[in-house]
């Protein structure tokens, strides 16, 4: 069985209602590449450590991200449906 | 047991407000006891003493309130009064206060919800009602770290308090407590779940518009110019049409019922979040009512009076949709103060329509500086411009 994987367009999907679409996928893609990830396929652990990484900027984008981690472990944690 | 609501609307001094008010929750529960009394007061009633008075004539009731930019029950609309909401029935309900939301809403929103139990036997059901400074520009940022801190089976609703288009100090406050920069919270444990319905009624009138420097909740560019200059000048033709120059705009009233008329749409899917300015700065810039982030694009909106009667039925529709066939007691709601600026006199209409899309039920609520709704799916829950409702099942 493949492991399950995330779309970056997926990952910057959670961030898009409280940061608008231009600014998730730039933060999205900042950080992957911040963090050395080069592919568009991420694994959940991926992901994590994206929105984590996201999670210490100050103000509404480290909110944002805090509350995105939440929701996306109920919803992918257990691997994708 | 039956769920019971009372609602009320008194204006006057703070004394004889109380005093018909208590008259009227009495006679509209009969022999039921509130659990829960929700106030939105006008400027004209300082919100402690308010409370402190309604909490003496109702010791066993949970008491949320805050100040408004306008007042209704399904009976009137007002201005320089108070509404109230009584809920009686099958509930338990907990409130909490934090302070110090600009400087550290981390902190407040905390301290307003660490304390409140997460479990009561016997009722499985937990919604919240949450009530935020208007004026702190932390709307998104509180609503965020509450569902955080709640987790994702407790739906909130809610708003971000007035203050008569004063723009000068927000209150909120539970049991006879008031405070300015605050957060109020009241946690309903029910034996059912509650609907919560969200609507606006906008639609966007201008190319996209790019933010091109922004720190927290200021903006200070558009496309790279003074954030002011670009708002005043791609609505300056819809706005002469409606009689207005925003070039002669002086109080911060003035300007603040300006960007209730024109407003940011940032697209999310196929919808439009509505972000609108709160104040201007003398440098250009512009104060909204949370954080925005650089790079975000947005068209302009607007409205009419037919879209705004229209998303008020919408969402009294979505709320009683969540509540499938059951009669509805009666519903809390939070309506953007930009609604009275667009319908004017038929504001009351839309408030009619609510009433009359949950079967005449009995409905409270005041015109907010925003709107608040999150349901277990969301990814965001402040709102502007917007109406939102709880109701509550029979």
């Amino acid at each position: 069985m493949s492991p399950k994987s995330y779309r970056r367009a997926e990952v910057a999907a959670v961030l898009v209602p409280a940061l608008g679409e231009p600014a998730s996928k730039k933060l999205i893609e900042e950080t992957a590449k911040h963090l050395g990830l080069e592919r568009d396929d991420l694994s959940f652990e991926e992901v994590m450590a994206i929105l984590e990484h996201i999670a210490s900027a100050p103000g509404i984008v480290g909110i944002a991200a805090r509350f995105s981690k939440t929701r996306v472990i109920l919803m992918w944690g257990s691997g994708r449906s | 047991m039956e769920t019971r609501v009372a609602t009320a609307l008194a204006s006057g001094s703070v004394q004889d407000a109380t005093r018909a008010l208590a008259k009227d929750v009495r006679s509209g529960l009969g022999d039921a006891a509130p659990q829960l009394l929700v106030v939105f007061g006008s400027t004209e009633q300082p919100l402690g003493e308010l409370l402190a008075r309604l909490q003496a004539e109702f010791p066993e009731a949970a008491l949320l309130g805050c100040s408004t930019a306008g007042e209704f029950t399904q009976r009137q609309e007002a201005n320089a009064s108070v509404s109230v909401f009584a809920l009686a029935g099958d509930y338990r309900v907990h409130t909490g206060l934090g302070a110090g939301l600009k400087e550290s809403p981390d902190a407040a929103v905390g301290s307003a919800i660490r304390a409140l139990p997460s479990k009561v036997e016997g009722y499985p059901h937990r919604t919240v009602v949450l009530l935020i400074d208007g004026l702190a520009g932390m709307g998104e940022e509180a609503t965020l770290l509450a569902a955080t801190l709640l987790g994702p089976d407790v739906p909130i609703a809610g708003a971000a308090a007035g203050d008569d288009w004063k723009v000068k100090s927000t209150v909120v406050g539970c049991g006879g407590r008031a405070i300015v920069d605050g957060v109020a919270v009241a946690m309903i444990h029910s034996k059912k779940p509650l609907g919560i319905g969200v609507a606006h009624g906008h639609r966007p009138f201008s190319d996209v518009l790019k933010i091109t420097k922004a720190q927290g909740n200021v903006v200070h560019e558009i496309d790279g110019r003074p954030a002011w200059e670009v708002w005043a000048e791609k609505t300056r033709p819809e706005a002469l049409k409606d009689g207005i120059d925003p070039d002669k705009l002086v109080t911060a009233g003035e300007s603040l019922q300006y960007f209730a008329r024109f407003e940011a749409g940032v697209a999310v899917g196929k919808e439009f979040k509505i972000r609108p300015p709160f104040f201007r700065i003398p440098d250009g810039s512009l104060g909204f009512s949370c954080g925005i982030v650089e790079g975000t694009e947005f068209r302009l909106m607007r409205s009419d009076p037919e879209l705004q009667l229209e998303s008020a039925r919408e969402a009294a529709r979505r709320a009683r949709g969540q509540l499938g066939d059951q009669p509805i007691a009666g519903a809390l709601v939070f309506d953007c103060a930009c609604r009275k600026v667009l319908l004017q006199d038929g504001f009351f209409s839309a408030v009619q329509a609510i009433s009359s899309e949950l079967g005449d039920a009995k409905v409270a609520g005041f015109e907010s500086y925003g709107e608040i709704a999150l349901n277990q799916q969301d990814f965001s829950g402040f709102h502007n411009a917007t109406t939102v409702l709880l109701a509550f099942p029979r």
